[in-house]
């Protein structure tokens, strides 16, 4: 919302300067975002009289002027058209910033001519929109300030308007709220008495309670008129805040919407048939808007409407045929009061931002309707002439003002500030609200987010001045007994710092991809899409972090990185609903990222392999004491990856914990990217299964030497060494502390020799050679048993 | 007495000019070995009288005693010799580059490393982390929170949706902020209350300054004379020892967001004059967090009593305090995975924050 400072003044008596006004806006939560001061921006500026002004030798469009700045006389290169000798116009020194594009002025060579300062338009100085030339002055003499002779340095304030605050949609609302912090006095608005004669017209609004849109219609015929372009004050007003002026009608209509947030429209009555109002749409309407588009409508769109055809989309924008043109002479002046809700539910539908859109769905006031069309009839009357109708007015149900009874107690309870009743009974009362002995509270008509105790608190600390508050300590009452993260929290921390200390490059990205990636899930996963996408790359949700990995190496491979090792913790998504979605840490391996070394290195570098993912997830396992014989390998892994090199790591119970393998080839090829290998660490399952294993057990010490004894069997190559190593647990032989494989070879194209060395641990007594052997025995009874293989040496 | 000084004059000539290991075994086979000219001399001793003996003694033993340290200490230069030569043999090229460790080439993340100090600070104050579905309903995101359709703030929000709806619940959508997790929460549990809930969060929206995902990072005290003067000190407390500047100085300006009342925008000091930008000094003000009161009607949604309990709420962009402490100029890059921005800006897996430690790098 844009004001200049002459604007406010006119609804505000005030002594206080532009900072004092601008500060306090901001205090009471009327954040001003951009402030023009010409006067203080033009500081630097000086009239100027061009001497001389000879073309430019090397530059047809250009001109070298000798001006006169009173006390010397500067040679500067311009390029306007009307740099003529004897023009007075405004000249920026070096060192001056132009106000409009905050250029700094320096010694600027154009075409091998030193130009010592500028001549400025009304544009740069933002004094008017004059592009064409430079500025052309009327008064005063060279070397006088600028922001002496210049007219017109009417400060423009911008300020946010948060969406509670409708009523500050028109500067008598900024006004009202200044008054109220003390900054000066609120101006009554006087309505001159004008004669209304005869002309009527019927209205009437269809608004129901159960479907409500329009509560009050309301409008008169003013006829006779001679419309015309505006008058300068009313021009300029609209234009400093950045509207354009059409016509005098036109005009008035806009300010009211800006001065008393009271949106207006006049239509063309010639134009129109005897009776107006408002209506729902049939469906399938269409109207041809102002905006010059045509719209199709439903049967929820409430538009405006004569006896025979739409005249407008009610409190959103007018229909193009039936405005007011210059030569229009007789109009009707609709003001009326339309739902918010209706309004926010069109405009969002029809996507038609508008002034009046954007103030009917806030809500405007319903009690300033008539006076508002009181108001701009007087100004059209008075502008351009013409005779009043009668008002007429279609009301379906009055308004009620909100009703609060208030207990002052609740200021101090909620803010810690104490406000005596009499500063706060003052502070309402200037903001419009009326109060009761008993503290009851009614709430005025424009104050249409104002219905609680708690929202009176707002408006009392707002204005008493939230710098009042002071720091109360909340200290914590549980420290330091209490673990302030979740075991869930505690194991993704754990996990995070481990992939990192593992070499690994944590990497955050968007839970969306591309749509080429849902074909890589799984085929029983739909592609979970949304339904406005940012960009049509980013358009699905992902199934697992693993995929933004593997996009993002595409992106650093195309940047010319191709070793990568990166993770991410996150959602990855299995349907569009809360809760449908799993926490997982992936990684990703690429080019020579291994485990053991990352980089080119003189003692030699081999590719990523499944191993290095494998050990990225095992070491995580470890580091929570989970061991090889709670988990088993599920082979092959997820859809994502080679079917003939990846494993599901599953709990006792069948869950998935962890995933890895190499990527599968054929996204590699859709991907165009080199082979990389991934893992998925699936930390929610993953917690459950920790949930179900036992505490630290106690340790014992054994005395006993242990035997260590090695085996090697020759068994067929598709045998996993899992079966081998399942098979001696299987024995259930109680002294067996720990197997190793140490060694692999193939032998043949369908044999393999595989070495392990088993570790027996006696706990009470040495054990004798033979039974020894008899542990041994059963071992290779075992292994022999689940891999068809044979034992190669002892 | 002079034959005696030419004889060491003239050993110790020699050893001095020996050339190798066996010069000096030479020399000292000629004058201490079994018929050594140094052995004769003092087995003739014996043959001397008591006084000459006295005199003569002590000499030649000196001589002798002289003559084998001399020896001794040029043995040990040619065997240092040999030794050098053999050692130097073996030289190996130390300049040569050493692997990169493991714990050097990992890095944390600047979002995560940030939100383990975030953690730090206010688990010390007693909040416990809150998590919430990045899916969420429009009445966990709206409703609850006293957004009701076609209320304008649902327009500022910038909605992705789902096509999926639950005829309770409404569409499904991407959440607009952090802030259906307090509805969440609370409704779980039993007050008083106090959390935060970081997390993912999007908005429809791109350009320098926004992200169609960013990470939001919400505060919650609930109980029941929790007022803004607490909040005030949260705030002061939290940024102070965020930023590590003693007493940190925050303005309140009242503000508008549906799910508080009274709502507030809260700005800290800073220094926008140098080229960087420093928190906690100088005369500016920058906007850090939007807070507020906990709406009576957000406390309703988690089946509250708002007569007996009240509270505030505050909430950061968990980017842009990592952006703030670190100097990281553009929100952008924080998504888009490039690896060298990762090495620059991503902290060690060792560097683990922890209030003893301190909160910085």
């Amino acid at each position: 919302m844009k004001f200049t400072l002459s604007w406010l003044k006119e609804h505000l008596e005030t002594n206080s300067s532009l900072d004092e006004i601008t500060e306090n806006l901001t205090e009471i939560g009327l954040e001003v975002e951009d402030i023009i001061n010409p006067e203080k921006d033009l500081e630097d500026f000086i009239v100027g009289k061009i001497l001389t002004s000879e073309k430019h030798p090397n530059a047809d469009r250009l001109r070298i002027c000798k001006v006169d700045i009173g006390n010397e006389t500067k040679e500067v290169v311009c390029g306007a058209p009307n740099a003529k000798e004897g023009l007075l116009t405004i000249y920026a020194p070096l060192g001056s910033i132009i106000p409009k594009s905050k250029m700094v002025i320096q010694k600027t060579k154009i075409r091998d001519i030193v130009s010592y300062g500028m001549l400025c338009s009304g544009d740069e100085l933002n004094i008017d929109n004059e592009n064409e030339g430079i500025i052309e002055i009327k008064k005063g003499k060279a070397g006088d300030k600028a922001s002496k002779v210049l007219e017109d340095l009417d400060p423009i304030i911008e300020i946010a308007i948060t969406p509670n605050r409708p009523d500050c949609l028109g500067v008598v609302g900024i006004a009202r709220d200044l008054a109220a912090k003390g900054l000066g006095k609120l101006k009554a608005t006087k309505i001159n008495t004008f004669k209304s004669h005869e002309g009527s017209i019927t209205v009437y609004t269809k608004s129901t309670k159960k479907n409500n849109f329009c509560n009050i219609f309301t409008g008169r015929l003013i006829e006779g008129i001679e419309n015309k372009k505006s008058p300068d004050w009313l021009k300029n007003r609209l234009e400093k805040i950045g509207l354009r002026s059409i016509n005098t009608v036109v005009d008035i209509t806009n300010f009211l919407t800006y001065d008393r947030g009271r949106p207006l429209h006049a239509y063309n009555s010639d134009l129109i048939s005897k009776n107006i109002g408002a209506r729902l749409a049939r469906v399938g309407e269409k109207i041809k808007a102002l905006d010059g588009k045509e719209y199709i409508l439903d049967e929820e769109t409430c538009v405006i409407a004569d006896n025979e055809k739409a005249l407008g989309i009610g409190g959103i924008i007018g229909g193009e045929e039936f405005g007011s043109e210059l030569d229009t002479k007789n109009i009707f002046l609709e003001s009326a009061y339309f739902d918010p809700i209706h309004i926010a539910r069109t405009g969002r539908k029809l996507n038609i931002n508008s002034d009046a859109r954007y103030r009917f769905e806030r809500g405007t006031d319903p009690n300033f309707v008539l006076e508002g069309l009181d108001i701009a009839t007087e100004m059209i009357l008075d502008i351009c002439g013409g005779k009043a109708g009668k008002t007429s007015v279609a009301l379906h149900e009055d308004f009620k003002n909100n009703e609060i009874n208030f207990d002052i107690k609740l200021i101090e309870k909620i803010s810690g500030i104490k406000i005596s009743s009499k500063d706060i009974k003052k502070i309402l009362l200037s903001l419009g609200f009326e109060i009761d002995k008993n503290f009851k509270i009614t709430v005025p008509s424009w104050r249409p987010d104002v219905s609680l105790p708690i929202d009176i608190v707002e408006e009392v600390i707002r204005i008493y001045g939230l710098n009042n508050v002071e720091s109360i300590p909340l200290k914590n009452s549980d420290q330091p007994s209490k673990a302030i993260l979740t075991n869930s929290q505690k194991n993704t921390n754990l996990i995070r710092r481990n992939l990192a200390s593992r070499g690994l490059i944590e990497n955050i990205s968007y839970s969306f991809v591309s749509s080429e990636f849902s074909d890589l899930s799984p085929k029983d996963r739909k592609p979970i899409q949304l339904l406005n996408p940012i960009s049509e790359d980013l358009s699905d949700m992902r199934a697992s972090p693993l995929i933004s990995l593997i996009s993002n190496f595409r992106e650093n491979k195309n940047r010319g990185f191709n070793d990568l090792g990166i993770y991410e913790i996150g959602p990855g998504f299995n349907g569009p609903k809360p809760g449908q979605q799993t926490s997982i840490a992936a990684g990703l391996r690429t080019g020579i990222y291994k485990s053991t070394g990352t980089e080119r290195h003189w003692q030699g570098n081999e590719k990523v392999d499944v191993f290095d993912v494998k050990s990225d997830v095992f070491s995580y396992f470890d580091l929570i004491n989970i061991t090889n014989d709670l988990i088993t390998h599920n082979i092959p892994g997820l859809d994502w990856y080679h079917p003939g090199r990846s494993a599901n790591i599953v709990s006792g119970k069948g869950e998935i914990l962890a995933s890895f393998g190499e990527i599968h080839p054929k996204i590699i090829s859709n991907l165009n990217i080199p082979s990389c290998v991934g893992f998925e660490i699936y930390l929610d399952t993953m917690l459950k299964f920790m949930d179900t294993q036992n505490d630290i057990k106690e340790f014992t010490f054994y005395n006993l030497q242990a035997v260590k004894r090695d085996f090697s069997f020759d068994i067929p190559i598709n045998i996993n060494s899992s079966t081998l190593i399942d098979a001696i647990n299987s024995c259930n032989i109680d002294l067996i502390d720990d197997i190793k494989l140490f060694d692999q070879f193939i032998i043949e194209n369908s044999k393999k020799s595989l070495a392990v060395e088993v570790t027996i641990q006696p706990k009470k007594q040495t054990l004798k050679d033979s039974e020894i052997d008899t542990i041994c025995e059963k071992i290779i009874k075992a292994i022999e048993k689940a891999t068809s293989g044979k034992l190669r040496s002892l | 007495m002079e034959n005696l000084n030419s004889i060491k004059k003239e050993i110790l000539q020699k050893i001095k000019s020996a050339e190798s290991d066996d010069n000096v075994e030479e020399i000292r086979i000629r004058e201490l070995g079994k018929k050594g000219r140094i052995t004769k001399l003092l087995s003739e001793l014996s043959k001397l009288d008591q006084d000459e003996r006295k005199k003569l003694g002590p000499e030649i033993n000196g001589l002798k005693n002289k003559v084998l340290e001399e020896i001794q200490e040029k043995k040990e230069f040619f065997l240092d010799q040999v030794l050098n030569k053999k050692l130097l043999e073996e030289k190996i090229d130390v300049t040569l580059p050493v692997k990169s460790s493991q714990n050097t080439n990992g890095r944390i993340h600047p979002v995560s490393q940030v939100l383990d100090e975030i953690t730090e600070i206010f688990g010390s104050l007693g909040y416990e982390i809150a998590d919430g579905p990045d899916i969420e309903t429009e009445y966990y995101n709206f409703n609850a929170l006293n957004i009701p359709e076609s209320h304008p703030a649902r327009q500022m929000h910038d909605t992705f949706y789902f096509d999926e709806f639950d005829k309770d619940q409404g569409q499904s959508v991407l959440r607009t902020h952090t802030s259906p997790v307090q509805v969440r929460t609370m409704e779980k549990g039993k007050p008083p209350f106090r959390f935060i809930s970081p997390g993912r969060t999007y908005r429809c929206d791109s350009d320098q300054t926004h992200t169609p995902m960013f990470h939001q990072i919400e505060g919650l005290s609930v109980d029941k004379k929790t007022n803004l003067g607490h909040l005030k000190w949260t705030l002061e407390t939290f940024l102070s020892s965020f930023f590590e500047i003693k007493n940190t100085k925050i303005q309140m300006r009242p503000s508008y967001f549906p799910f508080t009342e009274p709502s507030l925008e809260i700005d800290v000091l800073c220094d926008r004059s140098g080229p960087i930008l420093k928190i906690g000094e100088g005369s500016d003000w920058l906007e850090v967090a939007g807070a507020g009161m906990v709406h009576p009607n957000v406390l309703k949604s988690a089946n509250i009593d708002p007569d007996i309990y009240q509270g505030f709420a505050f909430g950061f962009g968990l980017d842009r305090l990592a952006q703030l402490k670190y100097g990281i100029p553009d929100l952008r890059t924080f998504f888009s995975g490039d690896i060298r921005w990762l090495r620059h800006y991503g902290f060690s897996a060792l560097d683990i924050p922890t209030l003893s430690r301190g909160l910085k790098k």
